[in-house]
């Protein structure tokens, strides 16, 4: 890579630092977790950045490598962390997560989707994806996108209104 | 409120970044020079067919016969382009280095089972990155000759490992150069190891199979490293088989240090 188009990496690396930084802590709930996902994600966007520096939609293709990236980060064993396919009865309610203000819910909500189903909530609620750049990002079918993302509202809105032990 | 908005209230407040992208940039670039090391390797199993058809089909990769004009007259140890094609002003920048570190080195236009595996030519590029291949001989010692030019790669210094393992030595140039310099000899029965498939690129002829591995006994080579003052890399490499190389790792020490050796376009 030359150094003009390095500079440009660098440029718009660091313009989308915190926007790319929020997504992977949507998808992972931890920050030392996220910024690692970060840098796998901008290290392979250097690796290919001559081929893909002119893409229509940049922005969306390097939030898709992120969120691949984190799902294929959960499959090593040390990262492996548990998924349900459904909803549960109960909101988890650890003590820590019991000192979690409201403002915070929404990601403890959100975290105990199951992952695939999560990848589709952030990158459609939050990354602002359309249902076919949801689908390519993840290399699902247009119609699954449609259905995880109801599924996955869905579900928070369930975990939402599920009373909590110790509530009245 | 949508629920873009209230994820990002839930977020809360963002802690300071440990992303560091002047590391990440360095690693890839390391990441890049392991690579290229891999293809060396590569050149010592015998793989050269495949790697020339590789390198040749790159984006960045020079073209086999560019329609380039060669402006430079020939040195007598130059080799003869084949009909229709040119070489390069690189590439006769590179010819022109290596007959003034190495005189009695000469160029082998054609390939050479001899040494037990055909070395394919690979050149034709301009500017940078630039890359060339070609075989060499003195006398009856033949190999491998790589010359790779680029711009903007970090050269890190030698480890205890890479001291070990490859013999790597580091030094200062003439002009405050960084060399590195890397040397490994290894016997022949270590080096074949698995081949991996041959690969076929469309629209070219399938690559040549490799003669019969020779019974010499050992295989040698060289790797030398510049990074100039002025961002410019040089990566020179010699693999010979044979107890001898066709050059010294002093003369391709000078072919890597040579101040007329450009690569800019």
């Amino acid at each position: 890579m030359n150094g003009a188009d390095e500079e440009e990496y660098r440029q718009f690396v660091t313009a989308r630092m915190e926007t790319l930084r929020v997504t992977a802590y949507l998808l992972c709930r931890n920050w030392h977790t996220a910024d690692d996902l970060v840098s796998i994600t901008i290290g392979k966007l250097y690796r290919h950045w001559r081929r893909v520096k002119a893409m229509e939609n940049l922005d969306a293709y390097v939030r898709g490598m992120l969120t691949n990236a984190w799902l294929d980060e959960r499959r090593r064993p040390w990262r492996r962390e548990q998924s349900t396919d459904g909803v549960p009865d109960l909101a988890q309610t650890s003590s820590t997560e019991a000192a979690v203000g409201d403002r915070e819910e929404l990601i403890v909500l959100l975290s105990q989707l199951p992952a695939r189903r999560r990848a589709v909530v952030v990158l459609r609620f939050w990354c602002d994806f359309s249902v076919e750049e949801t689908a390519r990002a993840l290399g699902i079918s247009t119609g699954t996108v449609k259905s995880q993302a109801a599924r996955g509202l869905e579900s928070l809105r369930l975990l939402a209104t599920s009373d909590r032990p110790g509530e009245a | 409120m949508n629920l873009q908005q209230a994820f990002r209230d839930a977020v809360g407040e963002i802690p300071p970044s440990s992303v560091d992208v002047d590391q990440v940039i360095r690693r890839q670039r390391r990441r890049r020079r392991g690579g290229l090391a891999a293809l060396v390797g590569a050149a010592v199993l015998g793989l050269t067919v495949p790697l020339a058809i590789v390198a040749g089909s790159g984006a960045d990769a020079p073209s086999p016969a560019s329609p380039n004009p060669s402006p430079t007259p020939q040195g007598a140890n130059a080799p003869v382009p084949a009909p229709g094609a040119a070489f390069t002003p690189t590439d006769e920048a590179v010819f022109a280095a290596v007959e003034r570190a190495a005189p009695d080195v000469e160029w082998v236009s054609a390939d050479m089972p001899v040494i037990g595996y055909p070395s394919s030519w690979v050149s034709g590029g301009s500017g940078e990155p630039y890359f060339l291949q070609g075989p060499i001989r003195t006398g009856e010692r033949y190999a491998t000759l790589m010359v790779q030019l680029e711009r903007d790669w970090d050269l890190e210094p030698c480890t205890a490992e890479m001291i070990t393992r490859s013999g790597c030595v580091d030094s200062t140039g003439p002009a405050g150069e960084q060399v590195q310099t890397w040397t490994n000899r290894n016997p022949p029965s270590r080096n074949p190891g698995p081949r991996p498939p041959q690969k076929h690129v469309p629209g070219k002829p399938a690559a040549t199979p490799s003669a019969p591995i020779s019974s010499e006994r050992f295989a040698i080579r060289y790797d030398v490293v510049v990074k100039r003052p002025d961002g410019g890399f040089r990566l020179v490499t010699v693999n010979a088989s044979g107890e001898e190389a066709p050059i010294t790792l002093a003369q391709l020490t000078a072919v890597a240090l040579d101040p007329r050796l450009a690569g800019n376009p």
